[in-house]
């Protein structure tokens, strides 16, 4: 008892040794500015470095946009970058209109590996398996081995239930039934009313002689217009799969400024399946180095092992006056600009901080 | 003017021992010959003290147990033959193969013209005992001779084992005590020189010239001259080669590619060896597999197209030239899983291309970049994973046609301190759908009112446009299309957890087009 109380006397009077004061001791992450003044103003000077930042926000919100500029400020200092494009969606010309050097960004477009079958190619249809198959997948890219290949404990069985029962009772979309009855209604509208213009696939395919066309990217419409349903329908593990491997050996071999993993066209449900420890081992590789891993989502998916976490949202576009008329004559989206909202933050910031800032498109 | 020369006895099984390690320290003969003539071509010290002779049938040779037995491989002589000249070739350029018992044979024996090196390397005896050292790491064990002529540096590498030194003007001392069979001279002068009683070469040395002539030839005169010790011609230097090769022949096919990785693992570190001495680095390797033929199924017919050997030929190209056997493997490995051979493999050859090893200044202030190695491997592991053409960087391609680039492969630009870059604006990224999503249109007035996607049906809630484009219209590739930008509601709406509901009010711009070829719609991408 009395040394206790000696070492709270030592501590009273300060004399405790330096290790624990260091502790205490706030030390400062290195910065990146993002490229977006105002957005720098209020995280005091750009996203901490050597930690996972999460971007999320729903579509058209400047997420992807904010990403660029960062990946813009870090080749402009001539580091490495990444882009782990999980939906294969990254379009290169914005790239450049947004600054990025690319010869100094790494793009991996993720997707089905040609000439391999998929390891479950066609077992990801809101089948009974799905949770299975998924739990499987994303256990193996979070270097485990699955324990017991033919036999999952009761309570693995059981969780997640809840979640997968109207994924399991979910009636088939009847977007394509209804699409043709919008399509028969439009044509009987034609018939009566030759103001309305409506060009139908029917129609394309009886007037598509042209030899020109065969070579053009619509043409791809007839070849994968069913792998463009199954894709949009499809459970996105596969891809899912290899951005985490990807990301994971990326981290490993060091030396990169920026790492962007693009969830932004995964549905946040699907992404919030991936296991927590993927990103605490994440950010564990991250802690000491100069690296920024972001992630671009719907919704924040990696929790607490996010230093940093900015939901954009877009407040208003700016369109031409003619445009907003639709009056004949030529129109131009501008721009539109983004409200981003500091949700969690282990720096300067303090949640529930703004910043709103312009987005312009590109010049055509 | 002195020269060295690099002897290495039993050729032919040191290169087959090169090439296997393990036997280094047990007694080793090499077969030869078709059946039923299989004859025994050559043996090392250990098998000779266990009585097997070369000459030996092969039925009298396996007689003797504990000998490990291999066919001669060309191939491996080759590349041994090629890493004897590299041994040298560290000390000098000038190189010269010495002469041969048989054409079809390699030489074992190599001269090196030491005329200058003493400044750069020290004394003849801190030369020759550089060159014993450089041969053991290469993988032979090697006799070294320094003499003041090219001959009597031959014939006293190939006469006194381990580093021989001859001082200018003790040649014919020296040599003269070596007995005439280390002189390599043909059997029936060899036999006539015995019954004269003519057993050294100093003996040899000493008879008449005009005699010589009268009963051997000019070809006695020859050999009389090398025994001598005198030059015969001068020395013509061989050329540095362009590309350096290993290769193993495999005495029973590998059919799993961990143990044909040991192999190449192994062939890896000869080559990195040879290559270290020249100071370079390896800029491409190439691996050729020569496949097990599978001859049951053929019929006589294709016989003679079945004796073309079955090759699976993987190049793998650096951007930076590499030196570690280590770093080649993985990158091999990461090939051939990708690309396996068809059929198990029987012989494997590797081919490296030199390049001079990367040098770089390194600076506190350098940026942020992974390392060049790492990153291959990384590269390597990553298109495995996601499929090749699939990983690189982007690049736009010199056309106005949309969505037109390509991807290439990733490699570290130089550094650039000119370029300097603040405060940007954000711009509005364009997500792009691939392939666009083909879409039904409603107009209204000539511009869009409606669109249909996905079997989603949306009203256009504003809208800019439209922007024509068109080009290659005097190709077959031309294109033509009115973009349009449009505020609409989403067309994959947000999700809630646990329900099918969606937030479908939502709305964001997307890009559309129509095709003026196809005359039809689609949804090219949505900006973020």
């Amino acid at each position: 008892m009395a040394s206790i109380a000696a070492t709270f006397e030592k501590l009273k009077n300060g004399e405790v040794g330096r290790g624990m004061q260091g502790f205490r001791g706030h030390v400062a992450a290195e910065l990146q500015p993002s490229g977006v003044a105002e957005l720098d103003a209020v995280l005091g000077g750009g996203f901490p470095r050597g930690s996972l930042v999460e971007l999320c926000g729903p579509a058209t919100s400047g997420r992807t946009g904010l990403a660029f500029s960062l990946l813009a400020q870090a080749t402009s200092r001539q580091e490495a970058c990444a882009f782990v494009d999980v939906s294969d969606s990254l379009d290169p010309v914005s790239l450049a209109a947004a600054g990025v050097d690319l010869p100094r960004l790494l793009w991996v477009r993720c997707g089905e590996t040609p000439g391999k079958k998929p390891a479950a190619e066609s077992s990801f249809f809101d089948s009974p398996e799905e949770k299975e198959h998924a739990r499987k997948f994303l256990q193996q890219a979070d270097g485990k081995k699955i324990q017991g290949q033919f036999w999952t404990h009761p309570r693995d069985q059981i969780r997640g239930v809840e979640k997968a029962i109207p994924s399991l009772l979910r009636v088939k979309p009847e977007g394509r039934e209804s699409a043709r009855i919008h399509v028969v209604k439009k044509l009987t509208d034609k018939k009566q009313t030759e103001k309305k213009q409506t060009e139908t696939k029917q129609e394309i395919l009886r007037r598509h002689t042209s030899s020109r066309s065969n070579n053009l990217p619509g043409t791809e419409f007839f070849q994968t217009a069913g792998m463009r349903d199954r894709m949009a329908t499809a459970k996105p593990w596969k891809r899912l799969e290899q951005a985490l491997k990807t990301t994971d050996l990326l981290l490993h071999s060091g030396g990169w400024g920026v790492i962007v993993v693009d969830l932004a066209d995964i549905s946040w449900v699907d992404a919030r399946r991936i296991n927590l420890s993927v990103w605490f081992r994440f950010r564990r590789e991250l802690e000491n180095t100069k690296t920024i891993l972001l992630l671009l989502g719907e919704e924040s998916c990696a929790k607490s092992c996010a230093s940093l976490v900015l939901r954009c949202e877009r407040r208003e576009e700016s369109w031409s006056r003619a445009a907003r008329d639709a009056a004949s004559g030529a129109s131009i989206l501008q721009g539109f600009s983004v409200q981003g909202e500091v949700m969690r933050s282990r720096s300067q910031s303090q949640p529930s901080d703004c910043a709103r800032w312009q987005t312009q498109t590109m010049n055509r | 003017m002195p020269f060295a020369c690099l002897f290495v006895p039993d050729f032919s099984v040191q290169a087959v021992v090169r090439v296997e390690p393990q036997l280094r320290n047990k007694p080793v003969g090499i077969f030869f010959g078709a059946p039923p003539l299989t004859k025994v071509f050559a043996v090392n010290h250990a098998a000779r003290q266990l009585g097997v002779e070369a000459g030996m049938t092969k039925v009298q040779a396996e007689a003797f147990c504990g000998i490990e037995w291999r066919w001669r491989s060309f191939s491996e002589e080759v590349t041994a033959h090629a890493a004897l000249l590299d041994c040298t070739w560290t000390i000098s350029p000038r190189v010269q193969d010495a002469e041969k018992q048989n054409k079809d044979d390699l030489a074992d024996t190599v001269v090196v013209d030491l005329a200058g090196c003493e400044k750069l390397f020290g004394s003849p005896d801190k030369i020759a005992t550089d060159l014993a050292r450089i041969a053991s790491n290469v993988g032979f064990d090697a006799h070294v001779a320094v003499a003041e002529t090219f001959l009597a540096a031959q014939c006293a590498a190939q006469g006194f084992p381990g580093i021989t030194v001859i001082p200018g003007g003790q040649e014919s001392a020296r040599i003269g005590a070596l007995p005439l069979e280390s002189l390599r001279i043909p059997a029936e002068f060899l036999e006539t020189l015995k019954r004269w009683g003519i057993q050294t070469y100093g003996e040899f040395a000493a008879l008449p010239e005009l005699s010589m002539v009268e009963r051997f030839g000019q070809e006695g005169r020859r050999w009389q001259q090398i025994a001598q010790g005198k030059d015969l011609k001068p020395l013509i230097a061989l050329d540095f080669p362009g590309q350096f090769e290993e290769c193993m022949e495999l005495e029973s096919p590998v059919e799993l590619l961990e143990p044909l990785l040991f192999i190449v693992n192994r062939l890896l570190d000869q080559l990195c060896t040879r290559l270290r001495l020249h100071i370079l680095a390896i800029g491409e390797v190439r691996v050729t597999l020569t496949l097990e033929r599978n001859d049951s199924r053929s019929n006589s017919q294709s016989n003679s197209q079945n004796k073309a050997p079955l090759l699976h030929i993987r190049t793998v190209r650096l951007p930076v030239p590499a030196k570690e056997g280590k770093f080649l493997l993985k990158l091999l490995q990461l090939d051939l899983e990708a690309h396996p051979p068809t059929s198990p493999v029987t012989a494997i050859s590797i081919v490296a291309i030199p390049a001079k090893t990367h040098s770089r200044q390194l600076g506190l202030f350098l940026p942020l970049s992974p390392d060049p190695e790492r990153l291959e491997i990384t590269l390597a592991r990553i298109q495995s994973t996601v499929g090749e053409g699939r990983v690189g960087s982007p690049e736009l391609l010199n056309t106005h046609r949309p969505n037109a680039f390509q991807q290439t492969r990733f490699a570290q630009p130089d550094v650039a301190w000119n370029i300097n870059r603040e405060g940007t604006n954000a711009k509005a990224a364009l997500r792009i759908y691939r392939p666009p999503l083909a879409a039904n249109v409603e107009l209204r007035e000539g511009k869009p009112a409606r669109l249909t996607c996905e079997g989603a049906s949306r009203p256009i809630l504003a809208l800019a446009g439209p922007w024509r484009a068109k080009g290659d219209w005097w190709s077959e590739t031309g294109w033509a299309r009115d973009e349009w930008d449009v505020e609409m509601r989403v067309l994959r709406p947000k999700r809630h957890a646990g329900s099918v509901e969606t937030n479908a009010e939502e709305t964001a711009l997307y890009r559309i087009y129509k095709d003026q070829f196809a005359k039809r719609w689609f949804v090219e991408g949505i900006y973020d």
